[in-house]
């Protein structure tokens, strides 16, 4: 999130789009709800089903899973062309007047921008990104068009490409009828005026796609034009799916990052030098990346990590080029090229997509860890569905993990506060903290490989590891010491990351915590002051990355003269009288700029120091595999062509694993002619490994089901509560179909779509079961296909095609 | 001591039916599995995209005229001296009148503890000045707790806001009905969408019927006879 939680209070108008709001994050309501009774907010829902959001809200957008570009689309051409935009913030604050590459051109009839070429290691498309450059003089500095009327200017280029996406169109793509899209275009294009505030929220229903990072792209356009950005009750707000997400992201526990949301170093980066050259922009905060990196590896290596060792910048992992994430994991799994897998609190045999594949490739393993609370789906995998235990030779360990009320740590939430949560009991048995086994993990492995070697011992044998308390049990505060960063000569912690140094004189473990432990007697992720009066900031509860910032980009809030936009809700402001900038917020702009250069600046964290309505790789940073601009692709399994671009079907630079798992004729949009999607409820949680074994929740929500309309059962002559058998391609085995048992729901709050005329149906599925547990059923990941955005190889959970047939 | 004259007041426009109100009251009170005394309950009406969802907090509205009092033979359903409806299990027979009587359906007999559940409003804790456990964990702040006249007032207001915003059927439900209820429900559309009763009167022959039996413990014994009837004829049609 670019704002939190409370800020929603502030909104004119919230778009929940791809998110059922109401369902999975229910504490959101009580803010969307303040800024409905208070200043009669208005709240739209773009959602395939009449989901809760959907029956609370002032307006309801049917659309079709995956269209969300179009949509989004369908905003930004109204807002270009209706003039609804902010000209003033547009103008100033983000890339509008940039002019472009004349090279640069899209193709309309196959949907492929400038530069696409082969790709023979993924068989598939990507692009040369050459001509994708902003047009420079000969010192480097970028070329603009205050006037905007430079057909090459990102403004024209925006304009021109999104032109087609008119309100008829849109309809025919989504679904959704015209009237319902122009009130809802209108209703939130009106937030483009100074003063108001436009939120748009969003959750899983915008990233699980082939095209999930372009749809958050698209979000960010329309914020941008609109002038929602920094602003409170603006921003770009994902609302994570779980309690620590943001955290275990901000540490990076996804593979193509280090902490602090530095990239991986990749093989081409053979020394530090070339590492920091290729990452490191000239101006603006990700200048300060050396800082960042040097104290990381101090804090990784510590005496280790010399300047004559490049800090032991050698010891790192290097990526290979290749995709090492979920999807592929799972298939050098099959291949047999995975000897063993760790899995913490993870449980992918239900929650990953082509679940049920998985359940076979997991006998390629030796052995297997598995860290959770309960035995999961995916430690039990060998005595799962089919599985003949006799035949399995995986050795499977299950290491008792302590619950989250069990231990004590910091947590991150989707509005990037770090509040400490105290352990409210003891773990039962010999179950232990994931930071105790993490602990006993790595110390017993160095020691191993101190005393016998390995291939490069020294990437364990050199790393600084002493979190060991007095009574040699690990102790929390030495991690959090470690993250918030201190001074290499005494220990001393730093205030903030402002104090991190290149030289190897300071180590910090994440530069965006630095500041959260910053003293031992009262660190600021302990503090709970709630404010008494003000905008919901709360400054002294718990602490927000970066440097207790609420709201990011905030410079932003404020007109050219440093006033802000609206006066009701000021974010921060310019002192004429203290000559510096001062608020409700900790500014985002770094001491050491003046006012001018602020200005210039508002987006600190890009090197162009604006807002990106193209975007594009600058400096090492930002920018999208699959271009500049959004454009409306069809889900991987489409019941139709793609309308606005005929020669296209799917995104083209999508991460494609299995040639199976894409629909691609005619006669296979046959054989699995409905829409399905998934999806969360309240009662369970994730893959509901913990909630599938509460009673209460399994007597609230007893057994796993598929919602279809009315009209559907009718044709198939299913009743409500009949038993249904859900077919998808991944459970096509040479001729022979598979499927998953369910229980119909026949509900009004689901109904087939009109897509270009066509009727489509459509088919819910929630996520949450499994074979194991107090309550079993049917996993809806099962049917997934495992097919992944080119940026983040998320698999397309949101929208697959399958056939539905009543169980005999 | 509780505020005088308290009253809860359920917001349904502001409901979101994430159930936090129904775990909290099934935690504390230990009920029973499949016994509530508080849900949440869904209705659709019309066709997609037409179509709303709206749902309503479903728990003893504890009516000033309550027809479980009325036609309770014991006075084991009794009002207390906060004028609540709460339930004395020391003297219930069984005889599930109060069950069949309740014109909102909010009150379940739990075979396996005898008893009959019903929300009691948290009277214990209002008692010691506290409020009700659904208000506290109710996220929208659907809930709200406070004088009965406040709450009216609150609610009126509501009314007029929903009805500025379009919803032309926002009605505040509970000020007259049965006497006038402790727990008020701020409406978006007619109560009959929510499943709410159209009689709000306590018909002539409950009355009637309370004068009779309960000045006569043989009757009320024959009366216990006559649930034993009932129960197992309603068993019957609640296992079909």
């Amino acid at each position: 999130m670019t704002n939190h939680w409370n800020d929603y209070q502030h909104s004119d108008v919230m778009m929940a789009i791809g998110g059922n709001t109401a369902e999975n994050h229910p504490i959101s309501m009580k803010w969307i709800e303040k800024a409905r009774e208070t200043k009669g907010a208005k709240l739209i829902c773009v959602d395939p089903r009449l989901c809760r959001t959907a029956a609370v809200a002032d307006l309801h957008v049917p659309i079709r899973p995956g269209t969300n570009i179009a949509y989004l689309g369908g905003l930004i051409n109204y807002i270009l062309e209706n003039e609804r935009y902010h000209r003033e913030y547009v103008e100033a604050y983000t890339n509008a007047t940039f002019l472009i590459n004349e090279n640069y051109s899209f193709n309309d009839a196959n949907g492929l921008f400038t530069g696409a070429e082969d790709d023979p290691v993924r068989s598939a498309t990507k692009y040369n990104m050459e001509d994708w450059q902003y047009q420079t003089d000969e010192d480097g500095n970028i070329l603009k068009d205050p006037t905007l009327e430079d057909p090459s200017c990102a403004f024209n280029l925006l304009k021109e490409h999104y032109k087609q996406y008119t309100i008829s169109n849109i309809s025919k793509i989504t679904g959704a009828p015209e009237d319902v899209l122009r009130e809802s275009y209108e209703l939130f294009s009106s937030t483009g005026e100074a003063g108001k505030a436009g939120n748009i929220l969003y959750a899983m229903g915008i990233t699980q796609f082939t095209h999930g990072a372009q749809n958050t792209r698209a979000i960010a356009i329309a914020q941008l034009l609109l002038g929602n950005m920094g602003i409170a009750g603006g921003g770009v707000n994902a609302q994570r799916g779980q309690s620590n997400v943001q955290g275990a992201t901000d540490m990076a526990m996804l593979y193509h990052i280090i902490p602090g949301y530095n990239p991986c170093p990749q093989q081409t980066q053979a020394t530090l030098e070339d590492y920091l050259a290729t990452t490191t922009p000239e101006k603006n905060w990700w200048s300060n990346r050396p800082k960042y990196i040097v104290s990381l590896l101090k804090a990784f290596y510590g005496d280790n990590a010399t300047p004559q060792n490049d800090f032991g910048y050698q010891w790192l992992p290097k990526l290979d080029g290749l995709d090492h994430s979920h999807i592929p994991a799972y298939k050098y799994m099959r291949d047999g090229e995975v000897e063993g897998m760790i899995c913490v609190a993870d449980n992918p045999l239900v929650g990953g997509s082509s679940s049920r594949a998985k359940l076979d490739y997991q006998k390629n393993l030796k052995w297997l860890v598995s860290i959770d609370i309960v035995e999961n789906e995916t430690a039990a995998f060998w005595k799962g569905p089919g599985m003949n235990p006799a035949e399995i030779d995986t050795e499977v360990f299950i290491l008792p993990a302590a619950a989250a009320y069990e231990r004590d740590g910091e947590k991150a939430n989707s509005g990037r506060w770090i509040t400490w949560q105290y352990k409210a009991q003891d773990p039962p048995g010999n179950a232990k903290s994931d930071l105790w086994i993490v602990n006993e993990m790595f110390k017993r492995l160095q020691a191993l490989y101190n005393a016998e070697g390995g291939v490069v011992p020294e990437q364990v044998t050199s790393m600084k590891w002493d979190y060991d308390g007095p009574d040699g049990e690990i102790d929390i505060v030495k991690v959090c010491m470690d993250l918030n960063g201190y001074r290499v000569a005494d220990g001393s912690l730093v205030t903030n990351f402002v104090g991190l140094q290149d030289d190897g004189s300071t180590a910090c473990g994440n530069w965006l915590y630095s500041g959260y432990y910053n003293n031992l007697e009262n660190p600021a992720t302990k503090k709970r002051i709630p404010e008494k009066e003000g905008l919901g900031f709360n400054k002294d509860w718990a602490f927000a990355w970066p440097l207790n910032r609420r709201i990011v980009y905030n410079r932003a809030s404020c007109d050219l003269e440093g006033k802000p936009w609206n006066p009701d809700a000021p974010v921060i402001w310019w002192s004429e009288e203290e000559q510096r900038w001062t608020g409700n917020d900790v500014p985002d702009i770094p001491g050491t700029w003046d006012f001018e250069y602020a200005t210039e600046n508002p987006f600190i964290m890009n090197p162009e120091g604006v807002g990106k309505l193209f975007s594009i790789g600058y400096q090492g940073v930002g920018g999208l595999r699959d271009g500049p601009m959004p454009c409306h692709y069809e889900p991987a399994d489409s019941p139709v062509d793609n309308l606005l671009y005929p020669q296209a079907t799917y995104n083209p630079i999508s991460q494609r694993f299995y040639e199976d798992h894409t629909v691609e004729t005619a006669e296979e949009r046959e054989r699995y002619p409905y829409i399905a999607t998934s999806y969360r409820l309240v009662e369970h949680y994730q893959s509901g490994s913990v909630t599938r074994n509460m009673p209460w929740l399994n007597e609230m929500m007893p057994e796993m089901f598929a919602e279809i309309s009315e009209e559907h059962a009718e044709e198939l002559g299913v009743n409500n509560g009949d038993y249904i058998e859900v077919e998808s391609k991944r459970l096509y085995n040479g001729g022979d179909q598979g499927s998953i048992k369910v229980k119909a729901c026949v509900t009004k709050r689901i109904k087939p779509m009109m897509i270009n005329g066509e009727k489509k149906h459509i088919v819910g599925l929630p996520m949450h079961w499994g074979f194991m547990g107090m309550s079993t059923g049917a996993s809806a990941n099962d049917l997934t296909p495992s097919v992944g955005d080119p940026n983040t190889t998320i698999p397309e959970y949101k929208a697959f095609l399958c056939n539905v047939r009543r169980s005999v | 001591m509780a505020i005088a004259d308290h009253a809860m007041l359920v917001d349904q426009s502001l409901c979101i039916n994430c159930d936090a109100c129904t775990m909290v009251c099934k935690q504390i009170y230990s009920l029973t599995d499949d016994i509530y005394r508080t849900q949440i309950d869904t209705y659709e009406h019309g066709t997609y995209h037409e179509s709303i969802e709206v749902f309503n907090k479903k728990a003893c509205m504890h009516c000033r005229e309550a027809l479980c009092v009325i036609t309770c033979p014991t006075g084991a359903m009794h009002k207390n001296d906060d004028d609540l409806t709460v339930f004395d299990e020391r003297t219930c027979i069984s005889c599930n009148y109060c069950v069949a009587n309740c014109p909102y359906g909010v009150i379940t007999f739990d075979r396996t503890k005898g008893i009959m559940e019903k929300c009691s409003l948290c009277d214990k804790r209002v008692e010691n000045n506290l409020e009700p456990f659904c208000y506290t964990v109710c996220s929208p702040q659907a809930i709200k707790y406070g004088s009965r006249p406040a709450m009216i007032a609150d609610g009126n207001a509501r009314v007029q806001m929903l009805k500025a915003q379009g919803f032309e059927e926002a009605n505040l439900y509970g000020v007259d009905e049965f006497g006038g209820l402790r727990v008020l429900l701020v409406l978006q559309y007619t109560p009959d969408k929510y499943n709410l009763p159209a009689e709000t009167a306590v018909p002539m022959g409950s009355r009637v019927l309370k004068y009779l039996i309960s000045p006569f413990g043989g009757i009320a014994a024959l009366a216990a006879v006559g649930a034993l009837i009932y129960n197992y004829a309603s068993n019957k049609k609640g296992s079909a």
